[in-house]
């Protein structure tokens, strides 16, 4: 045992000792490294940061869309919130406030906007300064996503600051910057990709404006470039998948569900792993510009033949079958189902399908219910109107488009009025905007669903509403 | 990136010095005279058994001796003359006899002492700089001895906390293996930090996390560290809650401090001790509502572990070897929640000369849970019927459930831990003024999580053609420390030891994590044949130093005094902000000690201890929220540059400033011990994630800018109700009070602590923190509902009250019954399964929410009381003192008894969803299993 004892002590010693002595260099207590890219890291070497910069940018820009489309899609009559934790508040327009539990998250729509026109900024403003061998293809890009993050601001909201602590500068003057910056972009390259993405998002930004010839203008040019483009915001499944898709195809606890009229539509990304790409400028716009812009001449006939080339140009857009296991709940399920849009309107079979088990088509680009013979038919302007919105909702649906063209506009999240000391509560655009002509409550949403006859009533057909109201609702009126 | 916070390598060298110039005087042995010795027996009196482990000491020579296994004891070498000489055991009192020693003659002495819950001369470590008795203390300390520790029927030290420090709540989170319980001392100082206390083992530091950031999002269970710490190894455990009496571990403490003491043995024979223990664990249906769970998803899980401990040696060098295996299949169907442990410890001591103690202890621990998916996931086999979804009235029956539920049992969740740990504490006593104490450790914990989903499950987990996910977590930190005290001359009534130290820790921090996505190929289940991998990492580390001085005075050895300080520098503190400065002062009178203490009074309060104490602690920011840092994205198999975190070059640690004002009270001759505390922290520069502008692209901003108040009161009874030769019976009560408020918001906006948006936890100035934030319907005059609703923030996820009652009885030296029932009261909880069920539809819910009102409108309906009281266990134990069967033990025990006082409807309200990195204030109730009913029959046979 003495001798146990005498070894151990020993070693136990030297053992102390040895870790003592090179303690210092096991513990070093000056350094730590900071794995992730701090300041120093980012511009001890800034050749080549266009780069990362521009896919930076592409990650923010699809981020930004996803949880843009989302959100304004729920608000919108297109989709019913049934039952998720998502805000229930979204659903009835009037409830939303700054405040709001989605809104209010700096993930949401606003948030996402911002933070891609100040990575943007940061791009022209630092990152591609200090890049040496950047291009002006680089630069025309990081235009074109500005452009972009303020055109998708001004659709949906009133007024924003664009800088850290800056002042509220309201949509119809941001436009302006906008359009600016696109047309920056296409200057700076106006070839290829760059150059019709330009060309549609000044259609699209000049319409926003209420310029209609330079719209008509920049549509015609796109047409021109491509008649069957799409510019998409991508998606992977991993990193960053397709919102969208989660509330409508994998509906892991979370449901919302189409308007019954446009449940042929449903879902529009129907890859369950979150990789379908969400369209935002396509050469379908130009033609609804196009027509929009001839309706508001009074040119039937313009309209009409605008009309008629988009929806030869949608037959052309691909079709993806889909099986859909998730039975729809108290909702609308049968291929009999009828729908009335309004309770004085026609009830119109084909637009509901069986949902569980069933295989069904789904339209990842656009479709539309409208058909070539209904176009032929219209005789009558606020009738074409109606159409011509109906077909806006269907060709855009799930890219979050319907909430602007209803004419409702988003408040700034809360956050931008606590931290910024320039933006005070009651602040132009910092209340949500609803139009008188928005029905009350939850209505917007609403409809009968009389399974003894298969006929879907909806309470009101929001086409007909702009309709009455397109000196308000359209840019061109 | 460099810390320029600290002294740096200078003070190693110095250290090492003193080191040597103190080892080389070791052979410096008390001058030689005639000598005698002392020897004899320590005893219980009342049983007469012998008392293993009691010091008996001569104070005036600073020199003693521990009792063996039969109780006697032996100190040798001792100078002619007469001394008092002290005998002391905790839980007795002590007892002292004058001795007249002489040369050349053994004076036999022997102690019988009487148990007491009175333990004033009871000495503790932890916090005080200096070893020191508690009637010295300034503030108050919990322990938690070794027969309380030898007689809990627990697996984890979260568990044995449960009901045993008053003010402290241990909490069940999920009755799933491996996880631990949300522990927090005194409410919570923090919003973005842990509120686990500091766990030290053997003055090293250890992991207590359960933060896993990379974690397998399984639906709100994740391993803890607290859950892989041995409990046969620990002798001791000194709690500190915070305040005062955890300023000197400065900047990591405002949560407290757990300190836990290895065995080291004993001299003597070599004691053996094997352990047999078998039972089952049987489902706690209370809180089921579905007949499928019962009759299909839960079911009786067999329990068997084996153990082994030796301890003994000799006089000079003494040991305790044990080791642990243990297997419980878990009570979820096809051993869904089996787990496996096997553990090894080792602890030792020798004497290497008359000055100088070396003690290690070391223990190895693995672990293997295998885990369900939990909670609200659908594919929970618990959860996602609990909820109602698989209901008839969803268009189910009973054959599509089973199918169902043979889908889920096909996923693979599992997680093997990994934990060494080594303490190594060198003590070098040189003379009786000066105490020197050096420390080195290491704990090192491993984790390897993995959820395998086959291919054929695949699209019933969201993830078309299956996929694995595992995740790794290795951490390590190494604890380097000194500590001395030295004792100043006396100076008339004035006493004076002065404590100091220096000490530093290093945490290394990492994890990664990796997806592999859709298998081609059935049968494999690593990530070779994944098509798609994924993978990620998260790494930190960070270093915090310090020192302190502490100076402790007694006046006319009756009144305490101590002014002490402690100065941290740390990585994680910004590189604007310096040393940071914690200092603490304390007082303890024992008042009846005097002489004009009423004897009248002394009848009945045999002795009284007054004291007050005030202190700084703090709790440093996580590693690099300091710094500015920018994102890459990874994305369509490229990486972009993107905003992550915005910096703070003033971040610094929340601080905690404490008052603590109670007594200790000894009642009826110090049969039933009172102690009494009220406490009064507020915590100042309090992290709070400040928004940024959104225009700047940055999100949130740690920064120092809140302040968070607790209050409350603690009340700790402990009594020796009868004590006799054949019934033994002690009672213990403890009762907390909490009183928590977000005082400032320093000018932030109010917002939501990990919430559900329908009702959000908020942190709002004025209220508890983590207050409800529910939409109430208003009604009219006539009392219908007018479908407008109001938000109102309501209730308190925290506690207001909470407490434990427990007993011990011991009946003929050979019997002893041990209850322990623990209570919390004044809470609210989010009902979630009810919210789910309302979801799908079922009868129970579908009436909950008013006409007109969403479920988000009126989200008052899902709000109940969360208050409970549960008997936590019940044990026997019967002893053979005689006979062939002399040294066998035979226990039965039972663990998770009953549950009474419960207001939720059909949920577990202790049960709280896991949120890394947030304070676990608790609050939301979910689909989680509970802590089964648990079974235990074992046999110990002591050699």
């Amino acid at each position: 045992m003495n001798r146990i004892k005498y070894v151990f002590s020993i070693s136990a010693l030297l053992l102390f000792l040895m870790i003592f002595n090179t303690g210092c260099e096991l513990i070093d207590p000056t350094e730590v490294n900071n794995p992730s890219i701090t300041q120093e890291k980012l511009f001890k070497d800034a050749t080549g940061g266009a780069k990362p910069l521009l896919s930076g940018l592409e990650f923010a820009f699809s981020d930004a869309v996803n949880r843009a489309s989302f959100f304004t899609e729920v608000v919108s009559d297109n989709y019913l919130n049934t039952s998720t934790y998502i805000s229930t508040q979204l659903d009835d327009p009037r409830l939303i406030t700054p405040n709001d539990q989605y809104l209010g998250d700096f993930r949401e729509i606003y948030g996402k906007l911002q933070t891609l026109h100040s990575l943007a900024d940061f791009g022209l403003n630092t990152v591609l300064k200090a890049d040496q061998q950047s291009t002006n293809k680089d630069a025309a890009r990081v235009h074109f996503y500005k452009g972009m993050a303020i055109l998708l601001l001004c659709e949906n909201f009133q007024a924003f600051p664009l800088e850290e602590n800056g002042n509220m500068i309201k949509a119809e003057v941001a436009i302006k910057t906008a359009i600016e910056q696109f047309n920056k972009s296409y200057q700076l390259d106006g070839s290829g990709t760059n150059g019709i993405n330009n060309k549609l998002a000044l259609a699209r930004a000049y319409r926003q404006d209420g310029n209609k010839a330079s719209s008509i203008q920049a549509a015609n040019e796109a047409l021109g470039l491509s008649g069957n483009y799409v510019y998409n915001a991508e998606y992977d499944p991993i990193n960053l998948a397709n919102r969208m898709n989660l509330f409508t195809v994998v509906r892991n606890q979370n449901d919302m569900q189409p308007l019954p009229r446009l449940d042929f539509l449903d879902p529009k990304f129907a890859n369950r792993d979150g990789s379908d790409p969400i369209p935002v400028l396509k050469s379908e716009e130009a033609y609804l510009i196009l027509a929009e812009a001839a309706l508001s001449n009074g040119d039937l006939e313009g309209t009409k033949t605008q009309l008629r080339n988009l929806i030869q140009l949608v037959k052309t857009r691909n079709v993806v079958p889909y099986l859909d296991r998730d039975p729809r709940r108290n909702r609308p399920n049968n291929n009999n189902d009828k729908v009335k849009a309004d309770p004085s309107s026609p009830a119109i079979g084909g637009l509901i399908f069986k949902r569980s088990g069933s295989t069904i088509n789904t339209y990842p680009i656009s479709a539309t219910s409208v058909t070539l013979e209904q176009i032929d038919g219209l005789s009558d302007n606020n009738e074409a109107f109606r159409v011509l919105y109906l077909m806006r909702q269907e060709i855009l649906f799930s890219e979050g488009r319907r909430m602007s063209d209803l004419g409702i506009r988003l408040p700034v999240m809360n956050r931008q009025i606590d931290a910024n000391p320039n933006v005070n509560p009651g602040d132009y655009g910092t209340s949500v905007f609803v139009p008188a002509y928005i029905p009350q409550g939850r209505d917007l949403d609403s409809f009968d669903y009389d399974t003894a006859t298969n006929l879907v009533t909806i309470k009101y057909d929001m086409n007909k509403i702009l309709m009455q109201n397109k000196s308000i609702v359209s840019p061109f009126f | 990136m460099v810390t320029k916070n600290l002294p740096k390598r200078n003070l190693y060298p110095v250290l090492t010095l003193f080191l040597i110039v103190l080892i080389a005087f070791q052979n410096n042995t008390i001058a030689q005279a005639k000598h005698g010795t002392i020897k004899g027996t320590v005893k219980d009196q009342t049983t007469g058994e012998a008392l293993i482990g009691a010091n008996v000491f001569i104070k005036a020579l600073n020199t003693g001796a521990a009792t063996d296994i039969d109780g006697r004891y032996e100190i040798a070498n001792v100078p002619e003359g007469t001394y008092l000489v002290n005998a002391r055991f905790v839980s007795f009192k002590d007892q002292a006899l004058d001795v007249i020693v002489k040369g050349g003659i053994t004076s036999n002495v022997n102690f019988t002492l009487v148990s007491s819950p009175v333990q004033m001369n009871e000495v503790v470590v932890t916090g005080q700089g200096i070893a020191t008795e508690r009637r010295k203390l300034t503030s108050s300390v919990s322990t938690i001895n070794t027969d309380n520790i030898k007689a809990a029927p627990v697996e984890s030290l979260d568990q044995l906390l449960q009901g045993r420090v008053t003010g402290l709540n241990s909490f069940s989170s999920s009755g799933m293996p491996g996880t631990a319980g949300r522990v927090s001392a005194r409410g919570l100082k923090s919003v973005l930090t842990s509120s686990t206390p500091v766990v030290y083992v053997d003055n090293v530091r250890v992991d207590n996390q359960d933060a896993f950031r990379l974690a397998l999002d399984t639906g709100g269970a994740e391993s803890s560290a607290l859950a892989d710490l041995v409990i046969g190894e620990i002798d001791r455990i000194e709690v500190i809650k915070g305040g005062a009496a955890s300023t000197l571990f400065g900047s990591e403490a405002a949560n407290g401090v757990i300190q836990i003491f290895t065995k080291k043995g004993m001299p003597g024979k070599t004691q053996w001790s094997i352990n047999t223990t078998s039972g089952f664990d049987a489902p706690n249906e209370k809180f089921v509502t579905e007949q499928f769970i019962k009759d299909k998803v839960l079911k009786t899980g067999y329990y068997q572990s084996y153990s082994f401990n030796a301890s003994g040696g000799e006089k000079n060098f003494t040991f305790n070897v044990g080791g642990k295996t243990y297997m419980s299949d878990g009570v979820l169907l096809d051993n869904m929640m089996r787990s496996k442990s096997y553990s090894f410890n080792g602890g030792f001591r020798a004497l290497l000369s008359d000055i100088s103690t070396l003690e290690l202890s070391s223990s190895y621990t693995k672990s293997q849970y295998r885990r369900a998916t939990n909670n609200n996931l659908p594919t929970a086999p618990y959860g996602g019927f609990e909820d109602g979804s698989h209901n008839d009235i969803n268009g189910f029956n009973e054959a599509s459930r089973d199918s169902i539920l043979n889908i889920m049992t096909t996923d693979k969740i599992s997680d093997d831990d990994d934990r060494f740990r080594v303490a190594l504490n060198l003590d070098i006593t040189p003379n009786k003024q000066f105490t020197n104490r050096f420390t080195f450790g290491i704990d090192y914990r491993k984790n390897e999580e993995r959820d395998y989903v086959p291919i054929k499950s695949g699209l019933f987990f969201f993830q078309e053609g299956g996929y694995l996910y595992r995740a790794d977590r290795e951490y390590m930190t190494v604890t380097l420390s000194y500590a001395g005290s030295y004792i100043l001359p006396k100076i008339g009534p004035i006493e004076q030891t002065i404590g100091f130290g220096v000490t530093g820790f290093r945490v290394e921090d990492r994890e990664s994590a990796a997806q592999g996505d859709k298998f081609t190929i059935p049968g494999t289940d690593d990530f070779d044949n994944a098509s798609q991998i994924n993978a990620q990492e998260n790494n930190r580390q960070l270093f915090n130093g310090g020192f302190h001085l502490v100076d402790q005075i007694g006046l006319f050895d009756k009144v305490f005094m101590d002014l002490g300080f402690r100065v941290d520098g740390n990585s994680t503190f910004g590189k604007e902000i310096g040393l940071q400065f914690y200092p603490k002062a304390g007082i303890a009178y024992n008042i009846s000690e005097e002489g004009y203490f009423p004897v009248m009074i002394k009848e009945y309060i045999s002795t009284l201890k007054l004291r007050a104490s005030w202190g700084q602690t703090g709790n440093f920011p996580p590693p690099f929220t300091r710094d500015r840092t920018y994102a890459a994205n990874s994305f369509l198999s490229q990486s972009g540059l993107g905003f992550a975190n915005p910096g703070n070059n003033d971040l610094k640690p929340e601080k905690t400033n404490s008052i603590d004002l109670g007594f200790d009270m000894g009642l009826l001759n110090d049969k039933i011990s009172l102690e009494f505390t009220y406490f009064d922290q507020l915590t100042k520069d309090a992290l709070f994630q400040v928004p940024k502008d959104p225009a700047s692209g940055f999100g949130l901003q740690w920064t120092n800018v809140g302040k968070i108040s607790n209050k409350g009161i603690e009340i700790g009874m402990d009594a020796e109700v009868i004590q006799s030769e054949n019934v033994l019976f002690n009672l213990r009560v403890g009762f907390s009070t909490l009183e928590n408020k977000v005082e400032s918001l320093g000018g932030a906006a109010p917002f939501d602590l990990s919430s559900f948006t329908f009702l959000p936890r908020r942190v709002e100035e004025g209220q508890t923190l983590g207050v409800f934030r529910v939409g109430v319907p208003v009604k009219d005059a006539n009392g219908n509902y007018t479908g407008q609703f109001e938000r109102v923030l309501t209730g308190s996820p925290l506690p207001k009250q909470s407490g434990n009652f427990s007993f011990n009885l011991t009946l003929f030296r050979n019997l002893t019954i041990s209850g322990l029932t623990e209570f919390a009261f004044g809470h609210q909880i989010v009902n979630l399964k009810k919210t789910l069920r309302y979801f799908n539809g079922t009868e129970d819910t579908k009436d909950i929410v008013p006409e007109n009102y969403s479920f988000e409108s009126a989200s008052s309906v899902w709000l109940e009381d969360a208050d409970w009281i549960k008997i936590r266990e019940i044990s026997m134990n019967y002893r053979f003192h005689e006979g062939f069967l002399k040294g066998l033990s035979i226990s039965a025990s039972l663990r998770n008894v009953a549950e009474f006082g419960i207001k939720t409807t059909a949920l577990d309200p202790e049960l709280n969803s896991f949120q890394p990195n947030l304070a676990n204030t608790g609050g939301y109730g979910y689909l989680d299993i509970s802590a089964p009913r648990q079974f235990r029959l074992g046999l110990t046979y002591n050699l």
